[in-house]
């Protein structure tokens, strides 16, 4: 069994309900697939899931994530936590 | 398009010639490179010839051909256009068009070969992109777009990120494709999650979204189709 496999969808998932482009429903869980594979490398480590969040948005998408802005860094820090989430539900299997 | 109007401008046609007596289209030679480019000796640049390019017959296919190749033998799926041959120099055609889009009204005139500047999506390849130098040179590449186009409404729209880049790779948005959403899609404000103020250029579904702040203002952010799936891959370009 290739625990890796699913915990990448479960990441997947995350990513396509938040949807930070956005893009239309039937297409959001193939924009992120890369960076879930990503995520999966990164592993449960708060600290690094964080910046890389930050990184993605700032960066890799240009969406206008401003890290001054309380409510963006509450909205990556949701993110974060669902991540981590996943990643215990992983260890657990 | 690339005009084929008479045998002086018929480049781009896979090293073949057309009669023009008859009014039509007669191929004189078939595929100079043999089934490498298809098993049709006399198709050429996939049959689609208004966003391939190929001046001398010998190069299509190297990225993955639409039809014959789906997966792309170097590429993803959906990767059909390739680059001009080596040592061939585009005509100079310069083209100014009247600015109606986002960012400044008084930047400076573009031509067709400033599109999507070449230098600035292979300063992206160091952000972690899994395009090569020859993928993101294609895609990358300008294609006679002007030819076809008499007016643009933005002023030299670049990907603005790796992201942008790679998604029209995947999705089949040549330049000259998404030119022509620039120029006839409609537009559509809409916003980032965090906010971000964006514009929708959709053309019959197919979309460019451009960013207007920041950074990237006028570069584009992301390309992709609301049509059902084609070549296998979900948003592909939809014509």
């Amino acid at each position: 069994m290739n625990t890796d496999f699913n915990l990448e969808e479960e990441i997947n998932k995350v990513l396509g309900a938040w949807n930070p482009m956005p893009v239309p429903e039937f297409l959001a869980l193939d924009e992120y697939r890369y960076y879930a594979t990503q995520i999966v490398l990164i592993g449960c480590d708060v600290d690094k899931l964080r910046t890389y969040l930050k990184q993605l948005v700032s960066e890799k998408l240009s969406v206008g994530y401003d890290d001054a802005n309380p409510e963006h860094r509450k909205d990556i820090e949701r993110v974060v936590e669902e991540l981590v989430q996943l990643f215990k539900k992983g260890d657990a299997h | 398009m690339v005009a084929v109007q008479s045998p002086e401008n018929a480049i781009g046609l896979r090293g073949c010639a057309y009669k023009s007596a008859t009014g039509r289209f007669k191929w004189l030679n078939h595929d100079p490179i043999q089934e490498a480019g298809g098993i049709n000796l006399y198709r050429f640049c996939g049959n689609d010839p208004i966003d391939l390019y190929d001046p001398f017959g010998l190069l299509f296919g190297q990225g993955g051909d639409a039809e014959q190749n789906p997966a792309g033998v170097n590429g993803p799926v959906g990767f059909s256009f390739s680059t001009p041959q080596p040592g061939y120099t585009a005509p100079p055609q310069p083209y100014t068009g009247p600015w109606m889009g986002p960012g400044d009204p008084n930047a400076p005139a573009y031509t067709p070969y400033n599109f999507l500047p070449y230098q600035g999506l292979m300063d992206m390849m160091g952000n972690g992109s899994y395009l090569t130098p020859d993928q993101a040179a294609a895609v990358a590449t300008p294609i006679d777009f002007a030819l076809s186009m008499p007016e643009a409404r933005v002023t030299c729209p670049k990907f603005g990120t790796t992201h942008a880049a790679e998604r029209a790779f995947e999705r089949g948005f040549s330049p000259s494709r998404i030119s022509q959403v620039l120029k006839d899609g409609e537009i559509t404000p809409q916003v980032s999650r965090f906010g971000n103020p964006q514009l929708n250029f959709n053309l019959g579904g197919n979309q460019v979204i451009i960013d207007t702040t920041g950074r990237n203002a006028g570069n584009i952010i992301n390309t992709f189709s609301d049509w059902t799936p084609l070549h296998g891959t979900k948003g592909y370009w939809s014509w």
